[in-house]
């Protein structure tokens, strides 16, 4: 039986009965672009590759109570949420080497949270409003809008390669205006400054 | 301040408590974290996978030895592509087409297999066939029927050919799964006994205890464009699916004549337990939910704790419905694999 004829949703319904096969076709379907997804976030190869294999030792452990309908977009939210998570402990860590009390730092303060939101919405409105149009326009349908280069470049009526460019530029210009909220410092990469 | 301020915000995005508004937030800032990053090279890719999947294998397969890597190919396979230079091509002029109307631009599975070097089985009696196979594993091969598999199985998975008609005990082994090729469908097997029978452009696979999934075969079925992947369904005790070649099309439902399955621990009683004295219904439909292992639906919750007296023993499934929905009024109706009890009288 050659599973790589098989569709996912297929695949899916023989996870459920703890199919090894199975899973391996959904791991070998999927791993890369989860891969490079984390990597681009976190850029460290270890960290990713540990987060790759949180992310399918979960799936199996989860497998006979799954309700899963699509795998790849399943697996991409565990990748964020694993992202999103380890940029977390990593501030916790940061935050003990600069001796900050436990007690002070398990407080919870709604208002310093507010004021949070508030600015770092603002910091992105303003720092995406800088861009040039043409860029602005391509930036927020890739990455709010979650529409593909193709079909980009076929609403902008451009080339791949030069939404491909735009976005890379974007990016680059973002994270300069919103270095109060980013910071690139290894090996955490990517770290929140100011306080 | 901020610092705080925003693992604070972290930690809620990922305890799902936080506010649609901080969701958002968070969601934009993460699409703005990307670096770019270098393509890799496939041989550091190649590597990355393999080292990625035995670590994950590490945590999965805990008390079983390791699934060997796809690369790594059968042995047998050779052997037998091997063999079939050798030739072993005696039993093709006898073999009769059973669905003569599918088959005739299919390729005959079994005979391909048996040209391969597999061995063969073949019914031509008027009764059962009760074969062995060398994993443990009963076939009892029905009248007209045909059974191809290899002199050894691989050591990896099982692997049959089935034309016709034939009832599987297998042996339970998680690391070498069992299949059975059936024409335009495989059935993958983990520790249980079903028939498979195919006739009229239909292939049935009927299951008596245990799980077994069922789905086409991509390699059988010349997939078009758009139908690039096979599909498949999952059936359980007293589950039958019912596959039509022509149409591709999978309908499952229950089982002509349901029989009390075996749990995991102990073999069924089909004793003298199903006397009961005013007991709710619900209590009664539980018993036959645990011995059928069906799911029974009812259509008025109403009449759940409604009293029941009856002796339903030696009495089949259907029957015990019967007895049943006569002593509330009600009927039953079989849809898909579950059983619904329509609407009878209330009882308060």
């Amino acid at each position: 039986m050659d599973y790589r004829l098989l569709a996912d949703e297929a695949l899916l319904k023989f996870l459920k009965i703890s199919d090894e096969l199975a899973f391996e076709e959904i791991y070998l379907r999927n791993w890369r672009q989860l891969y490079y997804a984390a990597l681009n976030k976190i850029n460290n190869k270890e960290v990713a590759e540990d987060i790759i294999q949180t992310v399918f030792t979960d799936l199996w452990e989860k497998r006979e109570r799954h309700s899963i309908k699509n795998i790849s977009a399943y697996l991409g939210t565990s990748v964020k949420y694993q992202v999103i998570n380890y940029i977390k402990s990593a501030i916790s860590k940061k935050a003990h080497l600069s001796h900050i009390s436990e007690s002070r730092k398990t407080e919870e303060n709604n208002n310093d949270l507010a004021l949070l939101v508030k600015e770092l919405n603002e910091a992105i409105d303003m720092a995406i409003n800088q861009l040039p149009q043409k860029t602005q326009t391509i930036f927020r349908l890739s990455r709010f809008e979650r529409h593909s280069n193709k079909d980009i470049s076929r609403i902008m009526d451009v080339s791949e390669k030069a939404v491909e460019y735009h976005i890379t530029q974007s990016l680059k210009a973002l994270q300069l205006n919103l270095r109060d909220f980013m910071l690139v410092d290894l090996p955490l990469v990517v770290f929140f400054l100011a306080f | 301040m901020h610092r705080k301020a925003f693992r604070q915000l972290l930690r809620r995005y990922l305890d799902n408590s936080c506010t649609d508004e901080e969701r958002r937030i968070i969601d934009r800032w993460y699409e703005l974290l990307d670096n770019e990053q270098a393509p890799r090279s496939n041989e550091e890719l190649t590597e990355v996978e393999k080292r990625l999947w035995q670590k994950i294998q590490a945590v999965t397969t805990k008390e079983s030895t390791a699934i060997p890597f796809r690369n790594h190919k059968n042995n047998w396979l050779n052997y037998a592509v091997a063999a079939s230079f050798i030739g072993v091509v005696v039993l093709v002029g006898s073999l009769v087409f059973k669905n003569k109307n599918i088959s005739s631009n299919t390729p005959s599975l079994v005979i391909a297999k048996v040209n391969q070097g597999f061995s063969e089985e073949i019914n031509n009696s008027g009764n059962i066939k009760k074969i062995q196979l060398e994993d443990g594993s009963f076939v009892s091969i029905y009248p007209g029927s045909k059974l191809a598999f290899p002199k050894h199985f691989a050591h990896d998975k099982r692997e049959v050919y089935l034309e016709g008609e034939a009832l599987f005990t297998v042996s339970k082994n998680p690391n070498h799964p069992f299949f059975v090729y059936n024409n335009q469908i495989v059935t993958r097997v983990l520790g249980t006994s079903f028939t498979v029978q195919n006739k009229n452009g239909k292939i049935e696979v009927a299951v008596q205890t245990g799980r077994v999934a069922v789905y086409e075969n991509g390699e059988q079925i010349n997939l078009n464009e758009v139908e690039q992947k096979s599909n498949g369904v999952i059936i359980t005790p007293n589950q039958k699916v019912t596959y039509y070649q022509q149409e591709r099309h999978f309908v499952t439902s229950i089982v002509d004549q349901p029989v009390p399955a075996p749990t995991e621990t102990s073999q069924p009683e089909i004793a003298n337990h199903f006397n009961y004295n005013e007991t709710p219904v619900y209590k009664v439909l539980q018993d036959l939910e645990d011995t059928y292992k069906l799911e029974i639906v009812l259509e008025n919750e109403k009449i759940k704790n409604c009293l029941f007296t009856g002796d339903l023993s030696n009495q089949n499934m259907f029957n015990k419905l019967e007895s049943i929905c006569v002593a509330f009024s009600s009927s039953y109706e079989i849809k898909g694999t579950r059983i619904l009890l329509k609407s009878g009288k209330d009882c308060e």
